[in-house]
């Protein structure tokens, strides 16, 4: 963010849209903020007056035909309007065309596991904690919980829907420009509710495809020594009991898919770059970063043993 | 001792509200219902079923607003007695009538939506 | 201050006005002793006895203080929110701590301050402005009070102990099932909230028979002062409201308790049923404690303009339509939870036009300040600023009211901007303008109009700079009910700001804190008198009795238009000057036009109110900590105490009546459905009833959602004859107690007490009956959540049920001791109206159960 008096855009931020969905409301905030002001400046200037104007000019305000027209009329008139113009934006948002892709988004404690489904709404590919969609086409997300309710929420991209035990809830919004938008819960699910983020990362329709392709193959093998060690490291301990690393014997459902780890721009749910050095920090002490969360901490692990782990995982592209 | 105690003006000071109570949540349980159990492209007598039985309900309830407004208007007086008891029956029945006047515009406005968006989307 | 002579026009009020001879009920002088006897029969008791003061001078004062003092608390855990969110990533508190702090901090402002403060002021307030000697049920204002208070207090100390609750003040399930909340946190929550629950329902019933019933002669409903107006919606909403709260806490307290599946998907719960019975509670709880707010500000704001309230009639108006248009506002609130989009418009319709309502409020507010002359002295201000934050409040709330929108500020900063300006412009403002402003009524000296100044001007300042900013936080991003949040997203300095903000309200508060401590001198003698020089009864002088006598109102402003009314007043020359029977008494005039009826003889200090809270408290508190006997051994003693306390209520009617001037000569006390206790067991009924509705509804809407494979088949459902002999059980017991009615009237005592012994048990049978034909089918509570709502209708059916039994040994014991005949039969008329109610809801419960799967299973 270049602009210090800028404090209205980031890559978070409702009033920085980037699809249709998010602008028409940014758009209904903008005006909204403009009528509220001036009728909260007419409010304040009617008070002054009413204060210390002229007796003449008072006498005239201090009449119960100021009640009418200004208690009862004026605000008739422009709920009326704003009511109609919403309905009718709002009925647009919610019949949005086919959806070219659809991405089934289960909403666990605190990290998100991300189902594409193909047309028969079967899961093709598995990934976690980042969604990469393709630019100018509308993306139906099928949400549901695993555990307790949240909310999925990309604010530069469309509003919230939560995700509730027992139900599926649905709803599609495109993207115009490729970018990366971050996502949060929005609704408060417990100790980590506030680590509980994730990024959609919106790419060009031929280079999702190429990404797409990528992300279905199975796990890179190690080209070295370090990341062959990593990989007993990883077998070793444990790791695959909760976390499926496709092409290998790990194949537990716990934890977050890590087949293409190394691939993601985050950490832990949105919470840390993804980088080697987090990846060890986060294996060492996930329960110092993010307490309570089902990770333990592997604190015991050499140094070495971490790197190596780290540097395999890096390399799961 | 036994006097009856009329709180009759009352009840027709709040009658108005009590209708836009009925009629919303009639409106909003019969769209539940529709989208609950998937009626929502039935037909009834040719017409779109929400809007048909939306604006049935919403006649309805104005009809029954406007009742309530000629038992007000042409009503039989309470016996009150003197200036006070021509002010405070002044009140009530003006009162009556704005409240009136609010539900109707409130039972108005909540059947306007459904013939803007669609009822299950 | 301001001369009396300051010209003031009058609007609209159609009164006599001064100009006729005033003919007074009394002449002077008055008889040497009345007013001793009546000081002697109104003294409230001394030192450590105090604790049983029931008077609501003393009581109303006790309210509101607990109910600061729990704003005060709140308050410094707002503070170290605030401190852990001043900057990023911040290892100020954990997340265990912060999670306790944020739930604690909404459900103390929401439930131990503001519902009690409002209700507070309305238990000092309403019988002084209404002419009337005490509220109508005086020890049930004390229980209620203690109950809270003592609860609210153990409640709060939970933090203490890491044992707070932790799920948010809308303690939304699952997370707040046993499966994500395994600790008594949540049920500190659950049975906390219980005695709040308590306190609201019996100010509701006394606030409403309060106005209904005592107000001085002549006080007809187009003069009746807008704050009871305002209040008389406020308790009408508590009635209707508060029901679904209550429901909701015992369906999740049976749920953790007992597994029954209310809300567990896997079972057929639904964890949307929390939210929409929270909601039709929680949203119009945010206009329960802006109503008796608003109407403090229709109070304050004609006599700082020295003017009548412009458009009167349209004021009234606006708090009928906001009192009921608010309860077709709750799916505001779950507007992301993938409602139908049709659905949530009609909300969205609704949150639209309840905007008008505010509207005619604020611009006959500006109208009357523009058609007097607003003198700038601290309630003025605090109305200023009111008026200023609680605009921009509701100029959000239309805002959020708009569904797409919504969508994106739902759970953000935003609303918690929105929120705080709505609550705090809307209440805590309007509080402290009141607090200014009545305290000369109370105290011996006024606050300090220098320091005001800086009160306000730190508050005001405050919360602008507090919650403006989260608007802005909002809408970049930063969802609420975090403890932590990363930087690089822009959200640092807002945070900053905000937290610098907040630390001025609260110098504010400390310095209004420090003048209270300095100036404020509760005082049964003299106090500081009409300092504003204002219109409404209240002003009069007063003692501990209230006014020396009770005036006959002609105006809406009598102190303003009654020439020399305060003195005649004081001297005894209006209605019940003395003590007539040599007890406390009130008029009870008609509901409409307030024509004196009869004379309520009201019970004085004791013991039963005080005692019977403290037990209620450790009931629940044993409940909560699991010490089930110890909690059982509190309970009974608590219903023994009521039981106390009940004892002398019920005088009975006099055959022998009263002169209370004028020549009018009324009886003393009544029975029927003139007596004000009949009115009073008459709303708790209604109270009752929508809890029951609210769980029928519970029904219908969990088979909406699971659909007609919910019901169990015909062949699965208890035969006929089963539910058919439940209604014989209830119905025939329901004949016993007519008989022993008539029986009474004839004159008999030994009779209808032993008739109710002999239908007492019926009730229990009539539950059992279908309790056993229901396990006969195989149906258990935990399997499903149809089998959790069939049991749970008998099982509310037998939580009533045992309260009619209670009652109906209250009634033979009294039968027993001669307390019970034909002139003395309140108690029995009451038990009456119990019963025939605990029927006909088990009958619609049968009804429901059996009919309804019958009824589907056809078509």
């Amino acid at each position: 963010m270049g602009d210090p008096f800028d404090i209205v855009s980031g890559i978070q931020s409702v009033l920085s849209p980037a699809g249709p969905h998010a602008a028409w409301v940014a758009q209904l905030s903008w005006v909204m903020f403009g009528a509220g002001g001036l009728i909260l400046l007419l409010v304040v200037v009617m008070t002054a007056l009413a204060i210390f104007a002229p007796a003449g000019f008072r006498q005239a305000v201090g009449q119960r035909r100021t009640v009418v027209i200004g208690g009862i009329l004026f605000p008739l008139v422009v709920l009326a309007a704003l009511f109609l113009w919403v309905l009718n934006g709002s009925s647009a948002l919610v019949t949005a065309g086919p959806p070219g892709l659809r991405v089934e988004v289960v909403g666990e404690r605190w990290w998100w596991r991300v189902h594409y489904l193909d047309p028969e709404d079967r899961v093709h590919m598995v990934t976690a904690n980042e969604i990469r969609i393709p630019t100018g086409m509308p993306v139906e997300f099928r949400l549901r919980t695993a555990d307790v309710i949240h909310s999925f929420w990309v604010p530069s991209l469309a509003g919230k829907l939560d995700m509730i035990p027992g139900r599926i809830n649905s709803y599609r919004f495109a993207v115009d420009k490729p970018g990366v938008y971050r996502g949060q819960c929005a609704e408060y699910c417990g100790e980590q509710h506030a680590k509980m983020a994730f990024y959609v990362v919106a790419m060009e329709p031929a280079a999702f495809e190429d990404w797409y392709g990528a992300q279905t193959l199975p796990a890179a093998e190690p080209a070295l020594a370090s990341e062959e060690l990593g990989r007993d490291v990883f077998e070793a301990n444990g790791c695959g009991a909760c976390h499926t690393v496709r092409g290998t014997a790990a194949d537990g459902v716990i934890g977050p898919d890590l087949t293409h780890v190394g691939s993601r721009v985050s950490l832990a749910a949105g919470i840390l770059p993804n980088n080697r050095g987090t990846l060890a920090g986060w294996i060492s002490s996930a329960q110092h970063i993010k307490p309570g969360n089902l990770m333990p901490s592997f604190d015991t692990l050499s140094g070495p043993e971490l790197r190596a782990l780290a540097s395999y995982l890096e390399s799961l592209k | 001792m036994r006097e009856q105690i009329s709180l009759r003006p009352l009840a027709f000071i709040a009658s108005g509200l009590l209708v836009w109570g009925a009629h919303f949540t009639l409106v909003y349980a019969f769209n539940s219902y529709v989208c609950t159990r998937g009626l929502a492209a039935d037909r009834l007598l040719g017409m779109n079923l929400v809007h048909l039985v939306i604006g049935v309900l919403t006649l309805l309830a104005l009809l029954v607003l406007a009742g309530i407004m000629l038992a007000v208007v042409i009503g039989h007086r309470p016996r009150l007695h003197g200036t006070q008891g021509e002010a405070l029956h002044g009140f009530t029945q003006s009162v009556t009538l704005l409240v009136l006047a609010i539900s109707a515009l409130a039972i108005f406005t909540q059947a306007v939506p459904a013939y803007i968006v669609p009822a299950c989307a | 201050m301001t001369d009396n002579t300051t010209p003031h026009r009058i609007a609209d009020t159609r009164a006599d006005r001064g100009s006729a001879r005033i003919t007074y009920p009394n002449s002077l002088p008055r008889p040497e002793g009345e007013l001793e006897a009546l000081e002697r029969v109104w003294a409230a008791p001394k030192g450590w006895r105090k604790l049983s003061v029931v008077n609501n001078n003393y009581i109303g004062v006790y309210y509101v203080g607990a109910s600061f003092l729990f704003f005060i608390l709140a308050g410094l855990l707002a503070l170290i929110i605030r401190v852990q969110l001043a900057t990023p990533d911040n290892q100020f508190i954990g997340h265990e701590l912060y999670n306790q702090l944020f739930t604690m901090h909404g459900t103390v402002m929401m439930f131990l301050f503001a519902v009690p403060a409002v209700e507070a002021m309305a238990v000092y307030l309403l019988p002084n402005m209404l002419g009337a000697r005490d509220l109508p049920f005086p020890r049930l204002s004390a229980y209620a009070f203690w109950a809270y208070f003592a609860g609210g207090l153990a409640f709060f100390c939970s933090i203490f102990f890491g044992l707070a609750p932790n799920g948010g003040w809308f303690m939304y399930p699952p997370l707040t099932s046993t499966e994500y909340s395994p600790g008594i946190n949540a049920d500190f929550w659950l049975l906390g909230i219980g005695f709040i629950e308590i306190s609201a329902i019996a100010g509701a019933v006394e606030i409403i028979v309060g106005i209904l019933k005592t107000r001085a002669p002549g006080m007809s409903l187009d003069k009746l002062p807008i704050y009871a107006w305002a209040m008389l919606v406020f308790a009408a909403m508590i009635v209707i409201g508060f029901p679904a709260v209550i429901l909701a806490t015992a369906l999740l307290e049976v749920e953790r308790a007992f597994d029954w599946p209310f809300f567990i998907a896997e079972r057929g719960g639904d964890p949307l049923l929390w939210q929409h019975l929270f909601w039709f509670f929680g949203h119009p709880e945010v206009y329960i404690i802006f109503l008796p707010a608003a109407g403090m500000v229709s109070m304050i704001v004609p006599t700082m303009a020295q003017t009548p309230l412009v458009g009167y009639r349209l004021v009234v108006l606006a708090l009928l339509a906001t009192g009921f248009l608010s309860f077709g506002l709750w799916v505001h609130h779950m507007y992301t939870t993938g409602l139908p989009h049709l659905s949530l418009s009609f909300f969205s319709a609704a949150s639209s036009v309840v905007a008008i309502p505010s509207g005619i409020q604020v611009f006959a507010w500006i109208a009357t300040i523009a058609a007097g002359k607003l003198q700038l002295k601290t309630p003025a201000l605090f109305i200023l600023g009111f008026l200023f934050i609680f605009t921009l409040g509701g100029l959000t709330g239309v805002m959020v009211a708009m569904v797409p929108f919504d969508w994106q500020a739902h759970d953000t900063y935003f609303v918690v901007a929105h929120l705080h300006y709505v609550l705090i412009g809307g209440m805590v403002f309007p509080l402290f303008a009141a607090l200014y402003y009545w305290i000369p009524t109370v105290s011996r000296q006024p606050l300090s109009e220098r320091v005001g100044k800086w009160v306000f001007w730190l508050m005001f300042l405050g919360v602008n700079i507090t919650f403006f900013t989260m608007h802005i936080t909002g809408l970049v991003g930063m969802p609420r009910r975090v403890y932590t949040y990363p930087a690089a997203l822009g959200w640092d300095t807002l945070n900053l700001i905000s937290t610098i903000g907040a630390f001025m309200i609260a110098a504010g508060v400390l310095l209004f804190t420090i003048d209270l401590v300095r100036r404020f001198r509760v005082t049964d003698g003299p106090n500081a008198g009409n300092v504003w020089n204002a219109g409404t009864l209240e002003w009069l002088p007063a003692g501990d009795y209230q006014t020396r006598s009770i005036p006959e109102v002609r105006s809406r402003e009598p102190i303003w238009d009654q020439p020399n009314l305060p003195e005649d007043v004081k001297e005894g020359r209006y209605y019940l000057p003395g003590t007539a029977t040599g007890q406390r008494e009130t008029l009870v005039t008609t509901p409409i036009d307030a024509r004196p009826q009869y004379l309520l003889q009201l019970p004085g200090p004791n013991w039963g109110s005080f005692l019977a809270a403290l037990l209620t408290a450790a009931f629940f508190m044993g409940l909560t900590i699991k010490l089930y006997v110890p909690a059982m051994i509190a309970g009974g003693l608590a219903i023994a105490a009521i039981f106390w306390w009940m004892w002398d209520t019920d005088h009975g009617g006099s055959d022998t009546e009263v002169d209370v001037g004028a020549g009018i000569k009324l009886p003393v006390n009544a029975s029927g459905s003139v007596s004000h206790s009949w009115w009073g067991v008459v709303t708790l009924l209604l109270v009752v009833a929508m809890i029951y509705i609210c769980l029928v509804f519970s029904y219908l809407f969990l088979w909406l959602v699971n659909g007609d494979a919910w019901l169990p088949d015909a062949a699965r459902l208890p035969e006929l004859w089963q539910p058919a002999l439940s209604a014989l059980a209830w119905i025939g017991s329901s004949i016993v107690v007519i008989l022993a009615g008539r029986l009474l009237s004839a004159g008999g005592w030994v009779a209808p007490a032993l008739l109710l012994l002999l239908a007492a048990p019926l009730l229990p049978l009539g539950i059992w009956l279908e309790v056993q034909g229901q396990l006969e089918t195989g149906l258990r509570p935990t399997e499903t959540s149809y089998g959790a709502t069939v049991y749970m209708l008998s099982a509310l059916q037998g939580v009533f049920v045992a309260a009619v039994m209670l009652s109906a040994l209250f009634v033979v014991l009294r039968c027993l001791v001669g307390l019970v005949h034909n002139g003395r039969r309140a108690s029995f008329d009451n038990l009456q109206l119990l019963w025939h109610y605990a029927t006909a809801q088990g009958l619609v419960g049968l009804l429901v159960v059996h009919g309804f799967p019958r009824l589907v299973g056809m078509g």
